[in-house]
């Protein structure tokens, strides 16, 4: 079982990266700066684990047909998360259901919270009840450890609005976690 | 109890990433060869789903679109042209919003810049409030339609889509 800590800075690319990459090199590049970033962010935007391995494969394909035009590569994570956030877009409305149903199942499919549910089990359930446009940034910045500048770019809004989501996502984040574990389990 | 910052960051990075997960997604450019190769094949399947799966919406809309008694004199879709008219609108603009998504994507790998060339947000919700919209001026019921304008105001709540989605809701 691995645990990640972040340090919160970008990693940076080995200096032969940097000189001349070619695509295949430039690829590998990608998988072993990106992939646990990737995943993390699948997992807490997916839930499951499943779906989120679905995803980042998804995302690594885009990214393997367009890595040619990847010309600088110290910005491969933002490209690599914004090419993750529109698989992500794509594949909810794939999911959304067509004309009737319960449309908040997609994205909060979870199952009701035990008494004695694990704390990483909270912290997802409470997430996924979280606005959509209020998770990304979070996961972003507070999880991944990127800029608000970086965050920014990769969802489009500007950086005043990245932190205000962040900060009412943080707060909405955590009475939802204490709704559902009111005691001191955390 | 009150969750602590750097408690709560703990939380949000407590992933268990598989081990296995780089080896694999490096398989990808040798998968992808294959993937090309495969793809006439796979195309006519998918035309076939397609088209099965065109069918069943049909079928599913044609029921969820039941009339209701005219409030003020709204004309009601009650047969089967005009129902396979709202259906051909819907799935156009579900076919602009691919497009948006098409062109969004089009747009990072010619300028390899991570700004989107459209706020998709601002696209989807619009196309989506449009089309659900439409649809009830043309007479399908409100009930059959509300959880999808719900979903708008729901998923896209700052948007000019989703306050087109309110007032709808609000009005009737």
């Amino acid at each position: 079982m691995l645990k990640w800590v972040l340090h919160g800075e970008a990693p940076t690319l080995p200096d032969r990266m940097q000189e001349k990459p070619n695509t295949q090199k430039l690829f590998e590049a990608c998988v072993e700066t990106c992939a646990d970033s990737m995943y993390r962010v699948a997992f807490r935007l997916c839930g499951n684990a499943g779906e989120a391995e679905d995803l980042v494969q998804e995302t690594y394909v885009q990214a393997w047909q367009k890595i040619d035009s990847l010309r600088d590569p110290n910005r491969m994570r933002s490209w690599m998360f914004a090419i993750l956030r529109n698989q992500h877009l794509k594949a909810i409305r794939k999911k959304r259901p067509i004309a009737t149903g319960d449309v908040q199942s997609i994205e909060a499919p979870s199952v009701p919270v035990e008494p004695n549910s694990d704390p990483a089990d909270v912290v997802q359930q409470a997430l996924m009840q979280l606005e959509q446009d209020q998770r990304m940034p979070i996961l972003l910045v507070s999880m991944e450890g990127l800029s608000a500048e970086e965050a920014s770019g990769i969802l489009g809004i500007p950086r005043g609005t990245v932190l205000s989501r962040m900060h009412r996502g943080r707060k909405r984040l955590k009475e939802i976690i204490e709704k559902l574990q009111p005691e001191e389990r955390l | 109890m009150t969750l602590e910052d750097e408690k709560l960051d703990e939380l949000l990075r407590d992933v268990d990433v598989p081990r296995d997960l780089k080896a694999s997604l490096l398989k990808i450019p040798g998968r992808e060869v294959e993937v090309v190769a495969a793809k006439p094949e796979s195309k006519s399947w998918a035309t076939l789903i397609g088209t099965i799966a065109a069918i069943a919406a049909s079928v599913v809309l044609y029921f969820s679109i039941q009339p209701e008694p005219a409030p003020f004199g709204v004309s009601l879709a009650t047969n089967e042209s005009e129902i396979a008219m709202l259906i051909a609108e819907m799935e156009q603009n579900n076919q602009s919003i691919n497009s948006i998504l098409e062109m969004q994507d089009s747009g990072f790998s010619r300028e390899i810049s991570t700004d989107p060339i459209f706020d998709s947000k601002e696209s989807i919700a619009s196309a989506l409030s449009l089309s659900w919209q439409v649809a009830v001026d043309q007479g399908a019921s409100l009930d059959s339609v509300r959880s999808e304008l719900q979903y708008v105001v729901d998923v896209y709540p700052d948007t000019a889509g989703a306050q087109r989605a309110r007032g709808l809701l609000q009005i009737n």
